[in-house]
């Protein structure tokens, strides 16, 4: 009895460690991209309209310039990357919405 | 046998119980802890192909909705239906009637004129561009 009674008077006695865990802090979207229209454009400043307002872009000489243009499967080839975008669909889990075509000498580290 | 070996005992016993039960106690760690401020999850090799400029062709705002669903090189091409190596293996897709199908082409600076709608990927210092996609020009 004595021997259960120190057991229990030991467990219940025992200094608590907590761990602190620090607050969810909500992560602020990323900036890397910005989507809008081209109000004007110079050498060195490109000035946009965005969803979020007016915004002014630094436009270096190492700027590169891209465009996506209408493709056709007649201008396909090998070896070219193929990016297919989808949404949901209830009917077969994915309806795809777009296909991108990236050529191999555009392509991001030569995959 | 003498009482005091008897109390002697029973003390013992008494401090081994409360050690005891103050080690039990001390094993209740928390198994895992959480860091909020790591990074994201992001695969060591990119899924999706990205442009020079960093570009995949699927942002937001470049008028194909939804998120990426496959992608790899074309090894074949048969009428509509074009092959492509996937990092899962081998995937065919039918293409056929309006299913939007973009080249994410070379562009020059004339290509951002006024009224041109873009995606800019910014240098992750400053507000300097390191890549202009042209999505749509006036």
């Amino acid at each position: 009895m004595l021997g259960a009674a120190a057991v229990v008077i030991g467990y219940a006695t025992a200094p608590s460690s907590k761990q602190i865990v620090p607050a969810a802090t909500a992560r602020a979207p990323s900036p890397a991209l910005v989507y809008g229209t081209v109000q004007s454009r110079d050498n060195s400043v490109l000035r946009l309209t965005t969803p979020a307002g007016p915004r002014d872009l630094k436009v270096t000489a190492g700027t590169v310039f891209e465009r996506l243009e209408p493709a056709t499967l007649v201008g396909m080839s090998v070896g070219d990357w193929i990016n297919v975008g989808a949404v949901p669909n209830k009917q077969t889990l994915f309806a795809m919405t777009g296909v991108v075509v990236i050529s191999p000498d555009r392509l991001q580290g030569g995959r | 046998m003498r009482p005091a070996v008897l109390v002697l005992a029973a003390l013992l016993f008494i401090v081994a119980g409360f050690a005891g039960g103050r080690a039990l106690a001390g094993r209740s760690q928390p198994a895992q802890a959480f860091d909020f401020n790591a990074a994201s999850y992001r695969p060591v090799v990119a899924a999706e192909g990205l442009s020079v400029a960093g570009f995949s062709g699927l942002e937001e705002g470049s008028g194909i909705s939804g998120s990426l669903l496959l992608s790899g090189k074309v090894v074949s091409l048969s009428g509509h239906a074009l092959t492509m190596a996937t990092q899962a293996g081998p995937a065919t897709l039918q293409i056929e009637g309006d299913r939007p199908l973009r080249r994410l082409a070379s562009g020059t600076a004339s290509d951002v004129a006024a009224g041109a709608s873009v995606i800019v990927r910014l240098d992750p210092v400053g507000d300097a561009a390191t890549g202009v996609l042209v999505i749509a020009r006036p």
